[in-house]
């Protein structure tokens, strides 16, 4: 049987997927890229976490999904001060329940976008954020610029279905119309098939970007190189960027990670604001995983706030540094914490990996990753996309459903009713 | 067929130049052939007569259909794709074909150069390449090919 689905490989969503299905097997998958691919084939893989167990000092028990859930319940009223965190690979219904467990316990609630994309919020509140979908970057942009992210690795399909290569309505002659520009510490993939590479020195984006809305304000800069780069490469780059109808700047960990974090973005954003008086220009995140986006989005229409959310004073209450699960942790705040859809403990330095393990941790997951290893209670779940469906938010906040094509393994439920039968048993002992 | 040269062409053709091709004369039609954008078979009088049955016969073995690896010079590594289709969607030759693909929006169709199939390139019908017909210099899938996964080898 042949069906149409939605990758949820990355946040680029691609809904174009055609899969080849014998039964509960997958045969053959079209216009998949790697990425995805992986994704659906872990689906009937070897590495899926199938049973609920509870850890007790040094034994591991497993037990039934009701049990577990009990225990999970459990360990959060009996905290002091939990965290929910992770988020980025649920669906927005499972992030609406996550919100209300947050409510009901009292505890904090953060996405992984705090330590990634979600830190776009925080510098869109500064300086604003010109925006547009994929569909309109598609059939107008004829500059293309990426900042500090390499879709060749995280986005393999961006080029050819939004960006450089897809021909739209304005863009007929698709990568012959369109000029791309890469700004990098190093020669990526992308930075291969770019008419202009720019490789800056690490850690020097905040100064570039300045030195670029200084050229196009008009200014004489009195160096002859910035950030590694010739004065006369800017002034060429904002000339032609000038000259052009509609500009678009994917931006990615490189710029938010490196030395200014967000104020990195805050400048970028300026820059994007002062480019809209000569032509059109718009910004948008590569965020990594799929679901990021919409955590900040269901977030601020559900509380106000678009991530590290505080419910401990009644009322929702976020401070970034003060809310955020890493923060927090760093200074030992956190006494328990429930992990959806993320491995912290690889991704984590050593020091806050320790730190994890120490506290009770309840890990909802569909694989057995390492943070999974360290788990109190684990608790198996569909995986969101191929056995479960729901809503996720593109990158460019587009909100795409996802439907179901595989039923999950027995007894195994989707991440959203584990988080309401979490609610109900919590609910049911307060 | 190297050898050949139009004049040697145009000695097997009727050369009566009936412009039943859509060529002016005979001479054209010859140079068309060797240059691929013709077929033996787009001659009239050389199928429907009998007496030009040898001369019919003759044609087809030289033009044969070309061996479209050796024509094209396109080698696929797929231990290095990553799926992403940058080269089915810049393809113009695909997007020509198929403007869906083209802009972007997969699909699964038979009558293309490739597709991405389960993560990698797959060569689905290497005779529709434009490097297979007569336009040698085309390297669009090869420039925007992320992971050198895509090698063209030039071809005389």
């Amino acid at each position: 049987m042949r069906f149409k689905t939605v990758c949820t490989g990355c946040s680029l969503l691609c809904d174009d997927i055609i899969v080849d299905l014998e039964g509960e097997k997958i045969v053959s998958t079209f216009n998949l890229c790697g990425h995805g691919e992986e994704k659906f084939l872990r689906a009937r893989g070897t590495e899926r976490l199938l049973k609920p167990f509870v850890r007790s000092r040094d034994s591991v028990r497993e037990v039934s999904i009701s049990e577990a859930i009990e225990k999970a319940a459990e360990i959060l009223l009996n905290a002091e001060r939990p965290v929910l965190w992770g988020w980025g690979s649920s669906s927005v219904e499972a992030q609406i329940a996550g919100i209300e467990l947050a409510r009901e316990i009292g505890g904090v609630i953060d996405s992984t976008g705090s330590i990634c994309h979600g830190i776009t919020w925080l510098a869109a509140s500064e300086s604003g954020l010109y925006t547009a979908t994929l569909g309109e970057v598609m059939s107008r942009a004829d500059v293309v610029v990426y900042w500090g992210s390499d879709p060749g690795h995280s986005h393999p399909r961006h080029l050819s279905r939004y960006s450089v290569l897809s021909r739209g309505i304005y863009t007929q002659s698709g990568y012959e119309q369109r000029r791309v520009y890469v700004f990098d510490i190093r020669r990526t993939r992308v930075g291969k098939i770019a008419n202009v590479l720019i490789e800056v020195e690490p850690n020097k984006d905040y100064e570039l970007i300045t030195a670029m809305r200084l050229i196009l304000r008009g200014k004489k800069l009195q160096f002859d190189s910035v950030a590694g780069v010739p004065i006369k490469t800017i002034e060429k780059v904002i000339q032609e960027w000038k000259e052009r109808d509609f500009g678009v700047v994917f931006y990615g960990m490189g710029l938010l990670a490196s030395r200014g974090k967000y104020r990195n973005l805050e400048a970028l954003l300026k820059l994007v604001w002062e480019m809209n008086e000569y032509t059109s220009f718009v910004a948008l995140p590569m965020a990594g995983h799929f679901n990021t986006i919409g955590f900040n989005h269901t977030a601020t229409w559900v509380t106000g706030h678009p991530s590290g959310i505080d419910f401990s004073r009644g009322a929702p209450y976020a401070n970034p540094g003060e809310t955020t699960f890493v923060e927090m942790l760093q200074r030992g705040e956190v006494d328990a914490a429930l992990i959806i859809g993320s491995n912290p403990m690889s991704s984590f330095p050593t020091e806050l990996a320790r730190k994890l393990s120490q506290i009770p941790l309840i890990v909802v997951d569909c694989f057995r990753t390492l943070t999974v290893k360290h788990a109190t209670v684990a608790i198996p779940t569909a995986i969101t996309g191929i056995e479960a469906g729901g809503i996720a938010y593109r990158m460019d906040s587009v909100p795409i459903i996802l439907r179901e094509f595989l039923s999950p393994p027995e007894s195994i439920l989707s991440d959203a009713d584990i988080i309401r039968s979490i609610i109900e048993k919590v609910k049911r002992k307060n | 067929m190297s050898k050949l040269n139009a004049y040697q062409v145009y000695k097997m053709l009727p050369g009566i130049n009936c412009q039943k091709c859509g060529e002016p004369n005979c001479m054209v039609f010859a140079v068309k052939l060797l240059k691929g954008e013709k077929q033996p078979e787009d001659c009239t009088p050389l199928v429907e007569d009998e007496k030009y049955k040898g001369k019919l016969q003759q044609l087809k073995e030289i033009f044969s259909p070309k061996d479209a690896v050796a024509e094209t010079g396109l080698i696929i590594h797929p231990e290095k794709c990553t799926g992403c289709g940058n080269c089915v969607v810049g393809c113009p030759a695909i997007a020509a074909e198929c403007p869906l693909i083209g802009s972007g929006k997969g699909e699964v169709r038979d009558n293309v150069v490739f597709r991405v199939e389960n993560g990698k390139i797959k060569v689905v019908d290497l005779t529709k390449c434009r490097r297979y017909g007569p336009i040698k210099t085309c390297r669009v899938c090869e420039m925007y090919c992320f992971s050198g996964a895509i090698e063209l080898r030039t071809v005389a």
